[in-house]
């Protein structure tokens, strides 16, 4: 069934590419490291060096390998990207169909909690708590992200559940005494089942763009190498107006390149599965 | 959903539209008109200011020394103390104070020049020592903050001389003189007048140049939340003393961070640097730019302090001497100053001297130090095998992890080493110490945290292994140092914070005793003794390690000004734009395309100038009765 | 008609009022809560700074510690505390700056706004109408060369953080090109003055920073009008219209302003990540606004002055919310005739 359901995808074009690109990335943040065994926090090279045979995408100004920093960035930012996007759709995906099968008070005050977290600026949240964070691992990034980006999922998914709540078939099992949980799992998840794997998609792109964001705000993991770290330090060590471009440009393209990808093929999606985007 | 009132939306759509951008537009007219309210001025040519940076890093703030955090250019331009000090030239060159006089062993007599005026014309007496000082008490803050501790009294006994007296119960002559003569003195007639009207002098702000009454040759220009600028007064009284400083203004941007900074310093935008730049070197042998340090080789930077390696008395193992040792054998000082450093600054001495200074040389016992350390000039050369040796005779068997264990099992580690995320120096500094120790069988592991944290332990004493500053140099060096590491006086309970000193909690009276008598005698003779003492017990129990020589940051830009004080010509010492010394500096550079000249004025009394060598006040105390 | 049509508005008005309030309440509350809630002395910056200035004197920095720990005294109560705060904030005083101290908040944070907002409002509201545009004509024109390209453009453009398309324009722009200033508000050594002369130089700085922030938000908008207006065009009055024979160019007028008023409560609630786009932006560019100063106040962990420009911040968007719900009442006419909001 699911073979079947995603077969128009692989005539679009469009998606065929993004889903090439991305595979590209995710292969270069886990097999590069491997391959490319140099230790990205060490500091042998010479100071501030070009591209060369020795540093294919040269050193930073303390002598670190940037490709070995890219790479093992490209990793992280990965790892922050889908973590972030897991505990986003845990959160959604909880708050979400409980609002819309109870009903009622529980709905009221989940929905206007949820509504709280959306307006209170995201972005600005995240800020304030990493200020206060001690510890920044890369979970703890992740955490943050992901505990403040899913309210906008959850209120979809329950305006999608309510939509799909009043169906006929619902309310048939409703009556054979299917209890809450198994309506949910039966009935209302599968039929949200492509919108919540976009919005999954989403959630790794608001991942990977806020720990880049994070990070050159100098709140970014305090351990381990990020593509916003990365970033960070060719901005705080001037690198764009020296003219260091090896340093600043192969991450900003590889964030760029992966969450363009990912995007391009939610729309593809979209396009594929959404009756009213397909082209006449 | 959506279409349920298509054609309402578009019949009242239209309007509303243009009723949207109107009101967008009355926010942009009102966001342009608060544009107006910034003060109108012009522009400073550039040819006459010397642009400064690395000494202000925010927003100004206040050019009130009562205040806690007066503003750059305060200290230097605005107001002037008695006598500066030079510690490469270990001298006091007098300010707005002209004399001193000993009257007796616990008696200074400062006499303030007759020309001295503030720049509402009032002349600037003994009176105003004396309020500076006492205002400065009431409030516990301020010039001299502290001085009660050293000072029994300060009085004006005529119009134009002050009479400073020592505490007789702890005397210390070190804190004494730095006290009476160093200290920035303050218009009373302002300070009274803002008290008469009610105003809190802690709050005050100074900052309307129109107001500001100044000892200096300065006075602030312009100031906004990125830029000071400070303007020469042409009528200042000293003009016949010290001639007038040669640039009209001084300005400094606030920049971001350090990078921003040098970058505009490597363009030609400003001139006189007080930040660390990478590969400060590459900028003249490279890019050929007019662009120098105070060495034009390694080290490139005169030393502004110590870099310690603190190792806690909180962990029992971490207490033994030999384990100390070994640490102190298996730092790779040249290594680490080479990858993490660039080479700025070299190891430091293990006797917690400065010997950069000729003038401190005389306090290192260098017989014991060679004795001790078995090298040339008693620096402690990096050896894992020395290392190794000294932990395997004191009974610390390798494990199979090959992690040293204690006689009684216990494992040594794991610890941490730390210090703040992002300080990529002294991380990369202790990357390699981790790395070192490890080899020797001590497992630490570094750890990075924010800064507020790795403070909280260092302040706290809960902590492995850190890496620190401690003090500098100056008069009171290097009892300053001794005293900042060892003092247990300073210090509190493991837990309990403390800023003052002896973050190690090391304990031992004798040193304290040792301390005491090292500021009240004036006989350099007993002074060396003493301090070979200290020298002994520092190399037995190794309380902390002297890693490194932290740079005094100073770096000039000659595009636009010239005859900055260098090694080749060292005229004034501290040069920094920070330093709150650097006075004489900008009476001795020059435009570029002028001859620049040194002032005669730098020259001690007997040759000439007005330079009080250090030693001769000295002298005069231990002469007298 | 008018006075048929107040009560509801005014109903809908308050309702999201009394929302905003209390949320705002709550942001209040959590940047009251989070720098008590960890250990570690907030004024240990200014005490290093204190050494840096080669002022290393043990009596020096007792006396300091002590007279600043008594200035920022934590000795209350914690209600007492967050009282004391509460009404503070609303009174419009934060507290005192510790990197800048003695400085209020307040000075600080006044004297950089203008630049945030001058920089902020002119480029999201110009990404807004160019994107909006883009995405409509890309829609009517559904599967032409046009939509194409406008879409996957939109695509990439979109997932290009502000501040990373700064970096490339100052480099091409300014390192390579010497087209344009790649830092600063205006140049050095001039004054702030309000004058024809400095205007242009400001202007001239203010190019870059604007144009990054346009060029990457404008490809989100276009992607959501591109989408509403594919689903207008299958609404009744596009169909109908067009067997009326109405000129192209009139129904697409229709179906663009139908199409973008959920856009107008997008641009509200696309705010907050915009000015924090917008921060970091500045940040790139050295660019004399909030940003700029809170990147100052992060990194000397100035708690008091972090706080202050968070809440002021935080209100600022609420405010922009609360008058974007507020045109968007005045313009939706389900509003003005008494129907719920959305369904």
């Amino acid at each position: 069934m699911w073979l079947a359901m995603f077969k128009p995808l692989f005539k679009s074009k469009k998606f065929l590419i993004s889903i090439l690109i991305f595979i590209f990335i995710v292969l270069l943040g886990l097999v590069g490291p491997i391959l490319y065994p140099v230790d990205p926090t060490s500091y042998a090279g010479p100071f501030e060096r070009p591209p060369s045979r020795e540093f294919p995408l040269g050193t930073d100004t303390y002598g670190g390998d940037l490709l070995a920093k890219v790479l093992n960035g490209t990793k992280t930012s990965l790892y922050i990207g889908f973590l972030t996007a897991v505990i986003s759709m845990s959160i959604g995906i909880i708050i979400g169909p409980i609002s819309a099968i109870k009903g009622g008070v529980v709905d009221e005050i989940l929905m206007s909690f949820t509504n709280i977290v959306l307006t209170i600026p995201n972005i600005l949240l995240a800020i304030l708590i990493a200020t206060y964070l001690k510890v920044r691992s890369a979970e703890v990034i992740a955490f943050l992200l992901g505990a403040l980006g899913w309210p906008w999922f959850a209120r979809a998914v329950r305006s999608q559940l309510l939509s799909l709540i009043n169906r006929e078939y619902v309310k048939l099992s409703r009556m054979a005494g299917y209890n809450d949980l198994r309506l949910a799992f039966e009935d209302l998840i599968p039929g949200i089942a492509t919108y919540a794997f976009m919005s999954f998609i989403l959630f790794i792109n608001g991942g990977i763009l806020g720990e880049a964001g994070l990070s050159l705000i100098g709140l970014g993991p305090t351990k381990g190498v990020s593509l916003g770290l990365v970033l960070q330090w060719a901005v705080l060590m001037e690198a764009v107006r020296r003219g260091i471009w090896w340093w600043f440009v192969p991450p900003g393209v590889i964030i760029v390149a992966l969450t363009s990808s990912l995007l391009m093929i939610t729309t593809a999606m979209d396009e594929v599965f959404n009756p009213r985007l397909r082209e006449k | 959903m959506r279409s349920s009132f298509p054609e309402k939306i578009i019949i009242s759509g239209g309007a509303s539209m243009s009723k949207v951008l109107s009101i967008l537009l009355v926010c942009l007219m009102i966001l342009g008109v608060s544009f107006s309210t910034v003060s109108a001025q012009i522009s400073i040519p550039r040819e006459d200011t010397v642009y400064c940076i690395g000494a202000i890093w925010g927003p100004p703030t206040t050019w009130n020394p009562y205040a806690p955090q007066a503003t750059w250019g305060t200290d230097p331009f605005l107001f002037m103390p008695l006598f500066y000090y030079s510690n490469a030239k270990d001298a006091w060159l007098p300010g707005v104070g002209e004399t001193y006089k000993v009257v007796n062993k616990t008696t200074l007599q400062v006499k303030i020049r007759d020309l001295a005026k503030w720049s509402d014309g009032k002349p600037i007496t003994a009176e105003d020592v004396e309020f500076t000082f006492n205002t400065t008490k009431k409030f516990g803050f301020g010039p001299g903050a502290g001085w009660y501790d050293y000072i029994a009294s300060v009085k004006a006994i005529s119009d134009k001389v002050v009479e400073f007296k020592i505490r007789t119960d702890k005397p210390n002559y070190f804190s004494f003189m730095g006290y009476s003569l160093g200290t920035r003195v303050m218009p009373k007639h302002v300070y009274e007048d803002l008290e008469k009207k009610g105003q809190n002098i802690r709050d005050w702000a100074n900052n309307d140049p129109a107001k500001q009454v100044v000892s200096g040759p300065y006075k602030l220009f312009f100031q906004d939340p990125n830029n000071v600028i400070y303007e020469r007064l042409d009528n200042w009284w000293g003009k016949d003393v010290f001639g007038l400083p040669k640039p009209k203004y001084i300005a400094h941007i606030v920049y971001k961070d350090n990078a921003s900074a040098n970058l505009a310093f490597e363009k030609g935008d400003a001139d006189w640097a007080g930040t660390f730049i990478p590969e400060v070197y590459a900028l003249w042998e490279k890019k050929g730019l007019p662009i120098r340090t105070w060495f034009k080789s390694k080290p490139y930077y005169m030393p502004d302090g110590i870099g310690f390696l603190y190792i806690s008395y909180q962990n029992p193992i971490l207490k033994d001497p030999n384990i100390r040792k070994a640490i102190a054998y298996a730092i790779p000082y040249a290594d680490m100053l080479e990858k993490a450093y660039f080479n700025y600054g070299s190891q430091a001495h293990p006797s917690m001297v400065i010997d950069l200074f000729d003038v401190y040389k005389q306090w290192i016992d260098y017989t014991w130090a060679r004795t001790t350390w078995k090298s040339e000039d008693g620096r402690i050369k990096t050896n894992l095998d020395t290392a190794n040796k000294i932990l395997d005779t004191a009974g610390y068997k390798r494990g199979r992890d090959g992690i040293r264990v204690t006689k009684d099992g216990k494992r040594l580690g794991p610890y941490t080493i730390s210090v703040p995320y992002g300080w990529t120096d002294w991380m990369m500094m202790c990357e390699m110490i981790a790395k070192n120790l490890q080899t020797i069988g001590i497992d630490v592991k570094t750890e990075f945290p924010d800064y507020s944290v790795w403070a909280d332990r260092m302040t706290k004493g809960t902590f492995d292994f850190i890496i620190s500053w401690s003090a500098g140099p100056g008069y009171d060096h290097p009892w300053n140092v001794y005293r900042f590491v060892l003092d247990h006086r300073l210090s509190k309970p493991f837990g309990e914070e403390t800023w003052a000193g002896d973050w190690v909690r090391y304990n031992n009276p004798e040193v304290a005793t040792i301390l005491d008598k090292v500021a009240s005698t004036l006989s350099p003779v007993e002074k060396k003794s003493l301090y070979s003492r200290l020298q002994r017990i520092v190399y037995r129990d190794l309380p902390a390690i002297p890693v490194f020589y932290a740079a005094h940051w100073y770096t000039f830009n000659e595009t636009r000004w010239v005859g900055w004080p260098r090694e080749e010509n060292p005229w004034w010492y501290p040069p920094s734009p920070w330093s709150a010394n650097n006075f004489p500096v900008l009476f001795g550079i020059a435009k570029k395309g002028e001859t620049p000249k040194v002032p005669t004025w730098l020259a001690t009394r007997d040759k000439g100038g007005y330079l009080i060598p250090t030693s001769q006040i000295w002298n005069d105390f231990m002469r007298a009765k | 008609m008018k006075s048929y049509a107040l009560k509801p508005f005014l109903k809908y008005i308050s309702r999201k009022f009394i929302f905003l309030l209390v949320t705002y309440f709550i942001a209040i509350t959590i940047v009251f809560i989070l720098p008590r809630a960890i250990p570690g002395n907030p004024l240990s910056t200014l005490l290093r700074q204190i050494f840096q200035q080669g002022q290393a004197n043990p009596e020096l920095i007792r006396s300091v510690h002590k007279t600043l720990m008594e200035e920022f005294g934590l000795g209350k109560p914690w209600y007492e505390q967050y009282i004391d705060f509460v009404t503070r904030a609303f009174r419009g005083d934060f507290g005192t700056s510790i990197s800048s101290y003695p400085k209020k908040t307040l000075e600080l944070i006044i004297p950089v706004m203008p630049w945030t907002l001058m920089l902020l409002i002119p480029s999201i509201i110009t990404a807004w109408i160019i994107g909006n545009t883009l995405g409509a004509i890309a829609g009517y024109k559904r599967g032409s060369f046009t939509d194409r390209f406008t879409l996957n453009f939109s695509l990439i453009v979109s997932q290009i953080p502000y501040y990373w398309l700064g970096m490339l324009l100052i480099f091409t722009l300014s390192v390579k090109l010497h087209i344009f200033p790649g830092q600063g508000g205006y140049s050095q050594g001039t004054i702030p003055t309000f004058t024809l002369k400095f205007i242009l130089d400001m202007l001239y700085h203010y190019i870059l920073p604007f144009l990054s922030i346009v060029i990457s938000a404008l490809g989100g908008w276009a992607i959501g009008t591109r989408v509403l207006v594919i689903y207008e065009l299958d609404a009744d009055y596009v169909n109908f219209g067009e067997l009326l024979g109405l000129k192209e160019k009139t129904v697409f007028r229709y179906i663009f302003r139908n199409s973008i008023l959920p856009q107008v409560t997008g641009l509200a609630l696309s705010l907050g990540g915009a000015l924090g786009g917008a921060l970091i932006t500045e940040i790139i560019f050295n660019y004399p606004g909030t940003g700029y100063l809170l990147f100052r106040a992060l990194s000397t962990l100035d708690y008091p002055l972090i706080q202050g420009i968070f809440i002021i911040l935080i209100g600022s968007i609420y405010l922009a919310n609360f008058f974007v719900d507020f045109l968007y009442a005045l313009i939706d006419p389900r509003i003005r005739l008494g129907q719920s909001e959305g369904s």
